[in-house]
């Protein structure tokens, strides 16, 4: 059976996710299509525009909060949700990505959660057993 | 970090923990807290955050916490510490996401028994036609440039109050007068502006709330004759925060003020935490950002309750005056305030930081309004949506021993997953009209997620305050209408 995208994590106040990859690169994916499958679901998400990002850090735990921070901030600024993503991981923490997704559209996109912040509690980017596992927590 | 099994509790009585220094702290902790509340705050590790905070330089006093601790990012839910402007730090994890979060309770002339559950419901549903909420709706009628958002930022409540929104008359009624003198807009970033734009005059999603309630016990009639309360009166909570602004100025200095700790040589127990010296560039960047920050959430919630009386208005067929619909306080309860108090004899100005607390000023002093100065400054204590809030009073205890504080509200006992699946199968909405209380959200979702049970019945969380005399109770409001954004 195909491993799920990602596991949710229980959090008292808020949520969170971990996600799981091969790369680099393929963790960060995973990490946004969790962070907009759980926003909205990915199923109801269409490709009909994109965005392009880039973000610097100092850390790869910071790189993976400050990534999820910019799609929060399209998210919150044009309503822009993703759904497929094209990105390249420098592992001296500088991420270029474009997003392939379209902007909310009230009648079929029914928002569940909607996050304040990505935070850096608990955030972390590991490798371990030849995979990378990477965790976030949203405050809601 | 403090070494976690070397923590101990020692009660001092029945409502007041000590964290004795260990390690790395700087100072005692101090919990206030039923016993029967201790295995909850030792499972979610916000004694180990109680004990961080007491690390972090210059502090002054215990690092407190108020009996609706629980978990948070950096400083716990109900945490209050103060730091010398000398050589102390300030810290957006003190502070949170949704800086000056906040609640403001409107009273009217209204007997609630006047009004049946069908009426409720009707208001509740007219005020949703009114308040924007959710994701991404704002009123069609309110639009905000660039330079207008600027005086927003300077002037907070008075700027909502300058364009219509409101009396002059409310400024008087809201903690700081509903504007941060020392705010400075330069320090909000584009994209924070980006995304408070849109934003003000929305009421957001998660715990925040506009809610129709009744006062259903007095139990200072003095104090309640001078805020203006009586037995069975209709009023209006408002909790709402600086929304986007807020959180995105958090999110830009906690990148910013990482960098400073390390360049401050400050020991970070948790990356939440990290901070600057109050008086070093950054810290008063800091404070100026969330100055301006607080301002935004000032004139937010200015603004809704001005759709509030106008909702009113056309619902009732008369004035706000008429309907006697006044703004009793407006408090924050996300904050970090440049205060003096006195400590150990002597006058100090204190940085303190109350996140998920609320001032509680005493009788006399100079910052609580005139109009209840002899009584002292209200404190307002929403609850669960299902049960009660309650309005209480400031008293000169916590001035001794908490720099004016005390708790805001119930605090989560059920994350919102769990929540969810306990949830499966029943109708939220139904149990609680059976209740007599109408509901209505922007999305199911947040309404399964605000259930009554999956907070902490804010009943226990009051007698603590109570009883440790750091505020006293004034009146229990019930719900009886509720719109969850």
């Amino acid at each position: 059976m195909e491993r799920a995208l990602y596991e949710i994590v229980d959090h008292t106040a808020d949520v969170g996710i971990r996600v799981q990859g091969r790369d680099l690169a393929e963790v960060f994916e995973r990490a946004a299509l969790a962070f907009y499958d759980l926003m909205v679901g990915l199923d109801a998400v269409e490709i009909r525009q994109s965005r392009e990002v880039c973000v610097e850090a100092q850390a790869l735990d910071e790189l993976l909060v400050q990534w999820l921070s910019e799609l929060l901030y399209l998210f919150d600024v044009q309503g822009f949700l993703g759904k497929a993503v094209q990105i390249a991981v420098n592992p001296s923490w500088r991420l270029t990505a474009t997003v392939h997704g379209e902007p909310l559209d009230p009648d079929r996109h029914r928002v569940g959660l909607v996050y304040k912040a990505v935070t850096y509690h608990a955030a972390s980017v590991k490798f371990t057993d030849g995979l990378w596992t990477a965790q976030v927590i949203f405050d809601i | 970090m403090v070494a976690k099994d070397r923590l101990t509790l020692e009660r001092i009585d029945g409502w007041r923990w000590k964290i004795p220094r260990t390690g790395a702290m700087r100072t005692d902790g101090m919990i206030y807290a039923g016993e029967k509340m201790l295995d909850a705050i030792r499972q979610d590790q916000a004694m180990d955050q109680v004990a961080n905070v007491a690390c972090l330089p210059g502090i002054v006093g215990y690092s407190m916490a108020m009996p609706d601790i629980h978990w948070g990012y950096g400083f716990p839910i109900g945490g209050v510490a103060a730091f010398s402007m000398d050589d102390g730090i300030v810290s957006p994890g003190g502070v949170g996401y949704d800086i000056n979060c906040g609640v403001r309770l409107m009273t009217t002339h209204l007997r609630a028994r006047e009004l049946g559950l069908e009426k409720i419901r009707d208001l509740v549903t007219a005020l949703f036609r009114n308040i924007p909420s959710g994701v991404g709706s704002s009123r069609k009628d309110f639009k905000l440039t660039e330079a207008e958002l600027d005086k927003v930022l300077l002037k907070g409540a008075q700027w909502a109050v300058s364009k219509g929104f409101g009396d002059a008359s409310d400024l008087e009624r809201i903690e700081e007068g509903g504007c941060i003198p020392w705010a400075d807009p330069k320090e909000v970033s584009a994209k924070a502006r980006d995304r408070g734009r849109s934003q003000l005059g929305t009421l957001g999603s998660g715990n925040h709330f506009v809610e129709i309630g009744v006062v259903e016990e007095i139990y200072d009639s003095a104090t309640a004759e001078v805020f203006g309360l009586f037995q069975g009166q209709l009023t209006v909570f408002v909790h709402t925060g600086s929304r986007g602004l807020g959180h995105q100025v958090c999110d830009d200095f906690i990148r910013i003020l990482l960098k400073s700790s390390q360049k401050y040589g400050i020991d970070l127990p948790d990356k939440q935490l990290c901070c600057a010296p109050v008086s070093s560039p950054e810290g008063r960047s800091y404070l100026g950002a969330m100055g301006a920050a607080a301002n935004f959430a000032f004139a937010n919630r200015q603004m809704i309750s001005h759709w509030v009386r106008e909702t009113f208005e056309e619902f009732f067929g008369t004035s706000s005056d008429r309907l006697g619909l006044s703004l009793l306080y407006d408090v924050c309860h996300n904050m970090a305030k440049i205060e003096e108090h006195a400590w150990q004899g002597e006058r100090r100005k204190l940085c303190v930081h109350r996140k998920g607390a609320t001032r509680a000023f005493a009788a006399g002093h100079e910052a609580v309004p005139a109009v209840y100065r002899s009584v002292g400054q209200p404190v307002l204590i929403p609850g669960d949506m299902g049960r009660y809030s309650y309005v209480l009073v400031g008293t000169q205890r916590a001035m001794e021993e908490t720099f004016g504080s005390t708790c805001h509200g119930a605090g989560r006992v059920l994350s919102r997953h769990q929540a969810v699946k306990s949830a499966r199968g029943r109708s939220v909405v139904k149990e609680m009209e059976e209740r007599g209380i109408f509901v209505m959200g922007a999305s199911k979702a947040t309404l399964v997620e605000e259930m009554p049970e999956a907070y902490k019945d804010v009943s226990d969380v009051v007698e603590v305050v109570a009883r440790a005399g750091i505020s006293r109770p004034v009146a229990r409001l019930r719900p009886l209408g509720v719109m969850k954004g």
